[in-house]
């Protein structure tokens, strides 16, 4: 009897979390341009009209360059950073500069948008992607660390050491030595800010000006009422993200075996 | 007259507070096996890794071959350290291990992997050099770590504890090898161990480390059978320690009263009747006497067998010594065969076994 509330429970909360993703998905693909059941018949036809609109277009490369921009910008400062973290001797360090550098994903976004917004004004930087880009980078770089942190708890420092005695200067034993050992880390943190940058919406809608990515044209159209052609782009975002997020744990774990 | 291959002058070194080298001087001659043997905290890795470069001394200066290494970095000196662990890059196979100091060096690749060849033969891993380090057992990542270690035949190799994380039985077979290795090759070792066997065993000369000093420096056999300080000789092997006071001496000869029983051992240095001493007696050095048999005065004592230990190659039994101090001898099994708790043993030794010291004041 417990057992069976139980699982009705467990039922509904993931009813709860993936009903509207699967809503929008199912009608991504619905012929009938209103949300109704039952689905009279499938089409792609929504995808082409999402494609065909030259707004999209602009959206789509505004947000793919933020993507990559983040991805590289925010891997590499958060790839540093934490390295630099884990190689502190001291316990108590370590883990107090791993909590400062996680601090700003607590900020909420509401307030991180206002505040970088009100700060390229003050500094002359009109808006624009360069804002945006900066935006994402500081969003993102946190949880960056948080994962490389968390992949290169077990990097033996050791074997840095055996690379300089045996004759390699610093560049060459990070090239030869360190920067294999962390690449798929490196790479599965990269797209894990790839994911993050390609949906972040407020502190891009703050900072991008009179430009638009995705998630901000969207939220444009949104308001011009529900077109169908919003649920194709959500769904090939939604499975651009799951793509991303999947890709960087797998690679990611096979670097930290 | 040669430079030493390593000589240490007036090394100190702290870390904030904690002074973990507090002026050590040592010398290691070419072709030397030198044992650093200390407790664990006793700064004998911290010793061995600025002889490597990885850290820089607070005071005093390090030479190799007469050249002076201090300001260089690990990557600019003629040393080359096998780590604990081993280390080894493990996204590398054996052969790349091995050879990464040649290739860093630029010699042509054929040079390369005949040198490669050599040292697998040496460590005796013939046919290993594809493998991966993940797929080595602990032994053999050992041994591929002194063979990458020796590849560019460093003037001083450099052995931090590498036969520590291995079982017992490997670890021997690990020390004989070594030792060879060294004496094939007529090569500098320094070896840092806190394993008085494995020092014992493969050592030309041992350091003793306690506290950040060198106490005592001298052969196997010197730091056995003439320890300089009661700390020397409870870190090297068991030891019995009889405390008492010099009642008497006669020339080559002290008298030693312990809890009224009078011994008597070779006098050393700068010990006067009235003193506090120790009598240092080793285990296996102690033999079973006839009750009531003719004896050596000041070389025996008797006393109620207060325990037993088979220890496979001898018997170890305790008895309440002079003044109650327990004294523990190595006995033949056939030896100790019919002793039993309660039994009044007497035990005597050789006149020359007993070392005296000076009470250390603590």
């Amino acid at each position: 009897m417990v057992t069976g509330f139980a699982r009705l429970f467990v039922i509904l909360v993931v009813l709860f979390l993936y009903l509207p993703v699967f809503v929008t998905v199912i009608f991504s693909f619905s012929t009938s341009p209103r949300l109704s059941l039952p689905i009279e018949g499938l089409t792609l036809d929504w995808y082409r009209a999402a494609l065909d609109n030259p707004q999209m277009a602009a959206a789509l490369r505004n947000s793919l360059i933020l993507a990559a921009g983040t991805a590289l910008v925010s891997g590499l400062i958060g790839c540093a950073c934490s390295f630099g973290i884990l190689a502190r001797k001291s316990a108590r360090l370590r883990q107090g500069l791993l909590a400062f550098s996680l601090l700003p994903a607590v900020v909420p976004l509401l307030v991180t948008g206002i505040a970088l917004a009100v700060m390229f004004h003050a500094l002359g930087l009109s808006q624009g992607l360069r804002n945006a880009m900066l935006g994402h980078v500081l969003v993102c770089l946190p949880f960056v660390i948080l994962t490389m942190n968390a992949r290169l708890q077990n990097f033996d420092f050791s074997v840095l050491e055996a690379a300089r005695d045996l004759g390699a200067s610093r560049w060459r034993a990070f090239m030869d030595i360190t920067l294999p050992l962390i690449r798929p880390s490196l790479i599965g943190a990269c797209l894990l800010a790839a994911a993050l940058s390609l949906d972040e919406f407020v502190v891009t809608w703050f900072n991008i000006g009179n430009q638009q990515t995705v998630p901000v044209l969207v939220w444009g159209l949104m308001r011009r009422g529900v077109d169908p052609s919003i649920n194709a782009v959500a769904t090939a975002l939604f499975a651009l993200l799951v793509t991303l997020v999947a890709a960087s744990n797998l690679i990611g774990k096979r670097g930290a075996r | 007259m040669t430079a030493p291959a390593v000589a240490i002058n007036g090394l100190s070194k702290s870390f904030g507070t904690a002074q973990a080298l507090d002026d050590v001087s040592l010398a290691v001659e070419p072709g030397e096996f030198v044992s650093l043997l200390g407790p664990s905290g006793c700064g004998k890795t911290t010793l061995l890794r600025i002889i490597a470069g990885f850290e820089s001394p607070t005071q005093g200066r390090v030479f190799i071959h007469g050249q002076d290494v201090t300001d260089l970095a690990a990557e600019q000196r003629p040393t080359n350290l096998v780590f604990q662990r081993g280390a080894l890059f493990p996204h590398m196979s054996v052969g790349m291990n091995i050879g990464y100091a040649l290739r860093l060096r630029r010699w042509p690749a054929a040079r390369i992997a005949a040198r490669v060849e050599e040292m697998l033969a040496l460590v005796r891993l013939d046919g290993m050099r594809d493998r991966m380090p993940g797929q080595l057992s602990g032994g053999q990542s050992q041994r591929v770590a002194l063979a990458r270690a020796l590849a560019a035949e460093p003037k001083v190799l450099l052995l931090d504890e590498p036969l520590s994380a291995l079982d017992l039985k490997l670890r021997e077979q690990m020390q004989l090898e070594l030792r060879a290795i060294q004496r094939q090759l007529g090569a500098t070792f320094v070896f840092v161990t806190h394993d008085q066997t494995e020092a014992l065993v493969m050592s030309d000369r041992i350091a003793i480390l306690q506290g950040g000093r060198i106490v005592q420096t001298g052969s196997p056999q010197d730091i056995y059978r003439r320890p300089n300080s009661v700390f020397v000789s409870g870190f090297i092997g068991q030891t019995n320690l009889l405390r008492g006071r010099i009642v008497g001496q006669d020339g080559a000869l002290s008298t030693i009263d312990v809890g009224g029983v009078h011994l008597s051992a070779p006098t050393p240095p700068g010990l006067a009747p009235g003193d506090a001493a120790i009598l240092l007696l080793r285990p296996e050095a102690l033999r079973l006497r006839e009750p009531g048999g003719a004896r050596v005065a000041g070389c025996a004592v008797e006393g109620l067998l207060t325990d037993r230990v088979y220890l496979g190659h001898c018997v170890r039994i305790t008895i309440a010594g002079p003044g109650g101090a327990p004294l523990c001898a190595d006995l033949r099994e056939e030896e100790a065969e019919g002793l039993h708790k309660g039994d009044i043993v007497s035990l005597g030794w050789a006149a020359t076994a007993p070392i005296l010291m000076k009470e250390d004041l603590a």
